[in-house]
């Protein structure tokens, strides 16, 4: 019934020069993937990390944002409303 | 630190926390507040009254907390970025405010942050943030937050108040439940009225009557007749509506606030049909809701509602009221048709408190018999002239009920006395006692008033007997007391009649030397100026006087140097025993009694000499009635010439004056002894033809009194002693004789 997909915003790490590891880390911690999920998520160009709510979804952003800068690993994330197809 | 969240909103986050600690979520969301809010009796209020669901908002709120979000973090949730942004802006505004933000703050503050699930939801349900912002301006909850805390509220379907139940009361559903007064009488104003509103245009009633004739229970009788089917066939299903004006304007904090609440309910009016709308006191609609640059006012609301006949207006005024404001208003009195409301006889007012008396015994718990119902009626109407029947009798009706249960007397019975007593207190005058009581001394009065005034002995017994013909109530109504024309020698004792008598009744004295009122305009000093002039407030003196003590002797001296003009004043007086100033106010003479004095006449008499008394006394009425127009003397009671004072009489006086002194000298521990020669040179010295006893004082003052006071103050009388006063060479010798110190 809730399933409105509008509302919810896909996260895509756009353009980052991270270590590999880096990535996994993120993606293992902060989104809380597996790690075959992982795996599969780094071998795209377009890395969707996941939809979640706006208010989630700015939050996961922010986490991205803050350890990019504390681990000195440049990473470009975006989050932008998920299109219903 | 001043407190910025209330109570309720810190209950509110702790519980959301709580909530999302246990759901192990990662974040603490607004979803987990606006469920933690639901909770809240303030907001369970709000969303009942918008008619939201609140059941299916807390289902769609859980399934979305337990299915769309992750759960299993271990870690105390974080708040994420809305949530703090929320706070903030609750903060800011309450900091900006100065009030401490409640529950429907943050519940505005939600709407803030779009996007949210939370506010999805609200939206879905039919809330968004302008119907809730628009619901809070018109509802202000700071008064039943508070009281929610003590007592909380059900959440109720109930609907919010229209304006008609606000600011209206149905007067024929209060009739329905035998909630108004009975009303006895009226029948001919209340046929006028059902007669007004069956017309097809223009058919709204204004009541005037004077205040306190019943303008209210002609509307409470139709209201009545409406209910019991006592009306024409058209009126039948009406509903009378009484508008509480009041209100209205109570709490209409905004320019424009009245009007619309006063523009809703004339709609509402409208849109209900069969209704007739009541607005006591209407004169208060002129000018309300006016300004300097906004010249409508309130009755330019009602106009249009006037003339199209869907719903009828009745106003009640009073007749002052009414010309003040009703009566400049042309397109107004245009509108309304005038039903006169008299005021009712004493028959009439009788069956009235006939009617009331069971309200009255049961409330007080007291009886009133039917002699006492009869003697309020009586008295009031006699006594009390500033209000009107029935509203004065039921006045002393009630505080009659009241006097007695406060007393806490067993004995519940009022007796003609406390009746007497009550209504002589209202109106400031002794009332009769039926009885022939007489509390005042009228047995005494002759003899007292002789003691002290000599030879005029018929002018004395004349005007007592009219006091006590008047004291017996056989006085003609709409008359003063007495009103006597004293005509006589300067100096015999005109003036000290009237102060006698005043005394020896314990009446008020009220003097105006009328020698002041020489020019026309002075008039204005009697009885106030016409409107619009200077002083027109203040009103007349004389009229003053006499409203404050209407029963008093008003001592009017000389009056023949007062302006002809001035006295044709008093032939109203002299006629009907009322007198009008400038501001409407009118002052009553029936407790009254009125001396004019004059020195006209004795003139003539002097001329004439011989001491022939009868052709003097000739002489000196044809020199007043030359003087004084036939119609003033007509209304006079009699006109009384006083002798001119004899040997014997002035000898009367000397004692009476030297016997006064000798009082106030023992009260100083004097003695005071003086021979008869002394007394007589005194008598001869102060004696004046043309002055009369007048100057005896004078030559008291300065051959006894000086002396004697000198060494009062400096001499050997200090401390006491004796004078006395003998003649010798024809001279006043006084020897003093002093007291030495023990």
């Amino acid at each position: 019934m809730i399933k409105r997909p509008s509302h919810r915003f896909k996260i895509t790490i756009t353009d980052t020069t991270a270590t590999q590891t880096f990535l996994e880390m993120i993606l293992l911690t902060v989104f809380r993937k597996t790690e075959q999920e992982t795996i599969k998520i780094l071998d795209r160009k377009h890395k969707i990390c996941g939809c979640y709510p706006k208010e989630i979804a700015e939050m996961k952003v922010l986490q991205v944002n803050e350890l990019s800068i504390s681990n000195k690993q440049p990473i470009n994330i975006e989050m932008q409303k998920e299109i219903n197809d | 630190m001043i407190k910025l969240l209330s109570i309720e909103v810190e209950n509110i986050i702790n519980a959301s926390w709580v909530q999302a600690t246990e759901n192990k979520q990662e974040y603490l969301l607004i979803e987990n507040i606006l469920l933690a809010m639901l909770e809240d009796n303030s907001i369970k209020t709000i969303l009942s009254e918008l008619e939201v669901n609140v059941d299916e908002l807390k289902q769609i709120l859980e399934k979305y907390l337990e299915k769309e979000i992750e759960h299993g973090y271990h870690q105390p949730p974080k708040q994420t970025l809305m949530f703090k942004k929320i706070l903030q802006y609750l903060i800011f505004h309450s900091q900006q405010n100065g009030n401490i933000s409640h529950p429907k703050d943050l519940f505005l503050a939600i709407f803030n942050e779009t996007e949210t699930m939370a506010v999805i939801t609200l939206e879905d349900l039919g809330l968004d943030e302008q119907i809730l912002k628009e619901y809070l301006q018109t509802h202000d909850f700071d008064e039943r937050d508070e009281q929610d805390i003590s007592k909380p509220l059900k959440p109720s379907k109930k609907k919010q108040k229209t304006t008609l139940e606000q600011y209206a009361i149905n007067l024929t559903l209060l009739a329905k439940e035998n909630m108004l007064e009975p009303v006895i009488g009226r029948d001919e104003e209340v046929v006028r009225l059902t007669q007004i509103l069956s017309r097809k245009n223009k058919n709204n009633p204004l009541l005037v009557g004077e205040s306190g004739v019943g303008k209210t229970s002609c509307v409470d009788k139709l209201a009545q007749d409406i209910v019991s089917g006592n009306v024409p066939k058209q009126l039948q299903d009406w509903e009378i509506f009484s508008i509480d004006v009041t209100a209205m304007i109570a709490g209409a904090k905004f320019r424009g606030d009245f009007e619309k609440r006063m523009k809703d309910l004339l709609f509402e009016l409208e849109e209900k049909e069969n209704c007739i709308a009541f607005i006591d006191e209407f004169h208060t609609l002129f000018g309300l809701g006016a300004s300097n640059s906004n010249q409508l006012d309130a009755t330019n609301i009602l106009k249009p509602a006037l003339m199209n006949g869907k719903i009828k207006i009745m106003g009640a005024t009073t007749y002052d009221e009414a010309k003040k404001t009703l009566d400049k208003n042309k397109p107004m009195s245009r509108r309304f048709q005038k039903v006169d409301v008299c005021e009712p006889d004493e028959e009439t007012t009788l069956e009235i408190i006939k009617g009331l008396k069971p309200n009255f015994e049961s409330f007080h718990n007291v009886k009133y018999s039917e002699s006492i119902l009869n003697q309020i009626v009586y008295l009031t109407g006699k006594y009390i002239n500033d209000e009107h029947f029935p509203d004065k009798a039921i006045d002393v009706v009630d505080e009659l009920g009241a006097m007695l249960k406060i007393k806490n007397i067993k004995k519940k019975q009022i007796t003609e006395k406390m009746v007497n007593d009550l209504i002589s207190k209202k109106a400031k005058v002794p009332v009769i006692v039926k009885d022939g009581n007489d509390k005042i001394g009228l047995s005494n009065l002759e003899s007292n008033v002789k003691k002290e005034l000599f030879g005029q002995d018929h002018a004395i017994e004349e005007v007592i007997e009219k006091i006590i013909l008047a004291r017996a109530g056989l006085n003609e109504e709409n008359k003063p007391l007495f009103a006597y024309l004293l005509a006589g020698d300067s100096g015999v004792g005109k003036t000290e009649l009237a102060k006698q008598i005043a005394d020896n009744l314990n009446m008020r004295l009220i003097r105006f030397d009328m020698s002041e009122l020489h020019d026309e305009v002075s008039i204005n000093k009697l009885i106030g100026t016409s409107s619009g002039y200077v002083g027109y407030e203040e009103g007349g003196q004389l009229v003053n006087e006499i409203k404050k003590y209407p029963h008093s002797i008003l001592l009017l001296d000389e009056i023949e140097k007062a302006h002809p003009k001035v006295l044709n004043t008093f032939l109203q007086v002299l006629e009907e025993s009322e007198l009008s100033s400038g501001d409407n106010t009118t002052a009553y003479f029936n407790n009254v009694g009125i001396f004019f004095t004059t020195n006209v006449g004795s003139n003539v008499t002097k001329s004439v000499g011989f001491g022939n008394k009868s052709v003097a006394k000739n002489k000196s009425n044809i020199a007043i009635e030359k003087r004084f127009t036939p119609e003033f003397r007509n209304r006079l009671d009699g006109i009384i010439t006083f002798n001119s004072l004899e040997e014997k009489q002035i000898l009367q006086i000397t004692d009476k004056l030297i016997s006064d002194f000798k009082k106030q000298l023992l009260n100083k521990n004097i003695k005071f002894v003086i021979t008869k020669q002394a007394k007589k040179y005194l008598s001869d010295e102060g004696f004046d033809d043309k002055l009369g006893a007048r100057p005896m004082k004078r030559v008291i003052q300065n051959k006894i009194k000086k002396p004697i006071a000198k060494e009062l103050v400096l001499g050997v009388l200090k401390n006491g002693g004796s004078v006395s006063v003998s003649i010798v060479k024809n001279e006043i010798k006084l020897e003093f004789e002093g007291m030495n110190d023990a």
